[in-house]
């Protein structure tokens, strides 16, 4: 059984590669239970290859992992059931109608499958006219609705989302982020999404993961990240000497000006930061702005 | 219902939004001690942020004593805090008093000033309780 306190996903030097690319390095990090968690990362991070790990498609090479206490290898078979999980393109079978596809997938989860639900949601997203219409013929978006309503069917603990709403449009991304918060407005549901719309998760997310070539640059609660997180931008005079600083989360350069993001703890380092900066001739601003569009670009930059 | 204006991208994180603009709507005298705020579910979904969310502002705003939680009811305006004595109140009121003396010595504002801009805001909000009461009237008249 798992304890009420235990993450809802748990991994432990987990490291993946295929052929000589190493996709994930020793990646250990933890969502807690309950949370709306935002994967961020960019472009072949390893969030596929993680997604796809925690629900035992894949065969991890190295590591373990802990999925709502069940392990992903072993029971494959229960997590299927219990963890919703939505790739970034459906794999269903393009010739076949929607109807023939769900009728193929429905049998597989067994009592899990709540059909009251699946109704409600194939009416809410407008996809009760499309039954006699082959897969192929659904537009992205209607192919994306199709896929979330199937996967919110067997009513999954854990959610993981892969990409949703990658290239669509403003009216299909509402629909899932209602779906998402409507999802979690009953209790004990964990929701992993990873997406590149950092503008439309900043609404959803209360905790916020980012990886960084297979590990985990900064693991945190978003409401942790806007107020504790101070950006600095420096500008440098020119020829200035290298200042050494203590060691921060992130720092880069573009030209004379320095780009720095710390901690603000009770230690008083950004104070010495700042100090030592202004006494190699710097000039320092707070960055005011906190959104995470700005926050991920400062740690990718670095 | 309430409106909220969100900016999720701000520094201030969206609970202390909420918890700032439901203060704001109970100084304005939009919602009265008993009176009922939409569930943690109701205004995740109207506002499309994270249920989470809305119970920390919910929390928050309890652990103040501004509102009480009732288990499967709902969340209540709190009648004002009656069991402290008007010391223990006023009390609650000498640091933000201090920081905003502080605040106003900083940009050079005199303490007649701040008297003069407090009346000012306390009045701002009268004000829009009568329209907002007003408006209510006129929507009975018709």
């Amino acid at each position: 059984m798992q304890q009420i306190d235990e993450p809802a996903i748990q991994t432990e030097a987990l490291s993946h590669r295929f052929g000589s690319l190493d996709v994930l390095r020793d990646l250990s990090m933890e969502v807690p239970r309950g949370a709306i968690c935002g994967l961020l990362g960019s472009n072949g991070c390893g969030k596929t290859t993680l997604f796809r790990l925690l629900i035992g498609m894949l065969y991890p090479r190295q590591g373990s992992s802990r999925v709502l206490g069940l392990d992903p290898l072993r029971d494959a078979v229960e997590i299927r059931l219990r963890v919703g999980y939505m790739p970034q393109e459906s794999d269903y079978d393009p010739a076949m109608t929607v109807q023939q596809t769900i009728d193929f997938i429905r049998p597989l989860y067994g009592d899990h499958w709540n059909e009251t639900e699946f109704q409600r949601q194939l009416t809410r997203f407008n996809l009760v006219d499309l039954a006699d219409l082959e897969v192929e013929f659904l537009s992205v978006g209607m192919r994306q609705r199709l896929a979330l309503a199937i996967t919110l069917a067997p009513e999954p603990e854990l959610l993981l989302l892969d990409e949703p709403t990658a290239g669509l449009d403003a009216i299909v991304r509402r629909d899932f982020a209602e779906a998402v918060v409507e999802y979690m407005s009953i209790g004990n549901r964990t929701v992993v999404l990873s997406s590149h719309l950092l503008n439309d998760i900043e609404r959803l997310v209360d905790y916020v993961i980012v990886l960084e070539e297979g590990r985990q640059l900064l693991a945190a609660p978003l409401d942790d990240l806007k107020e504790k997180l101070v950006r600095l931008e420096v500008t440098m005079p020119e020829h200035a000497e290298e200042v050494e600083l203590p060691d921060v989360l992130s720092q880069y350069r573009v030209g004379n000006t320095l780009y720095l993001a710390m901690w603000n703890d009770d230690s008083g380092e950004v104070e010495v930061v700042k100090q030592r900066l202004k006494a190699s001739g710097g000039e320092v601003v707070e960055v005011g702005e906190s959104n995470l569009d700005s926050i991920f670009v400062d740690l990718m930059r670095s | 219902m309430m409106r909220f204006h969100l900016d999720p991208g701000s520094k201030v994180p969206i609970y202390r939004q909420l918890t700032e603009q439901i203060e704001r709507s109970l100084v304005a005298g939009e919602f009265s001690p008993g009176d009922r705020l939409p569930s943690v579910r109701e205004l995740a979904m109207n506002l499309r942020i994270n249920p989470n969310t809305v119970g920390r502002a919910y929390s928050e705003l309890e652990r103040q004593g501004v509102v009480t939680r009732q288990q499967g009811r709902g969340v209540f305006v709190s009648s004002r805090q009656k069991d402290l004595s008007k010391e223990e109140r006023r009390a609650v009121l000498r640091q933000p008093i201090e920081e905003l003396l502080i605040a106003a010595w900083k940009a050079e504002i005199d303490v007649d000033e701040v008297i003069a801009e407090l009346q000012q805001r306390a009045d701002e909000f009268a004000m829009t309780e009568s329209s907002r009461t007003e408006e209510r009237d006129d929507a009975t008249d018709r």
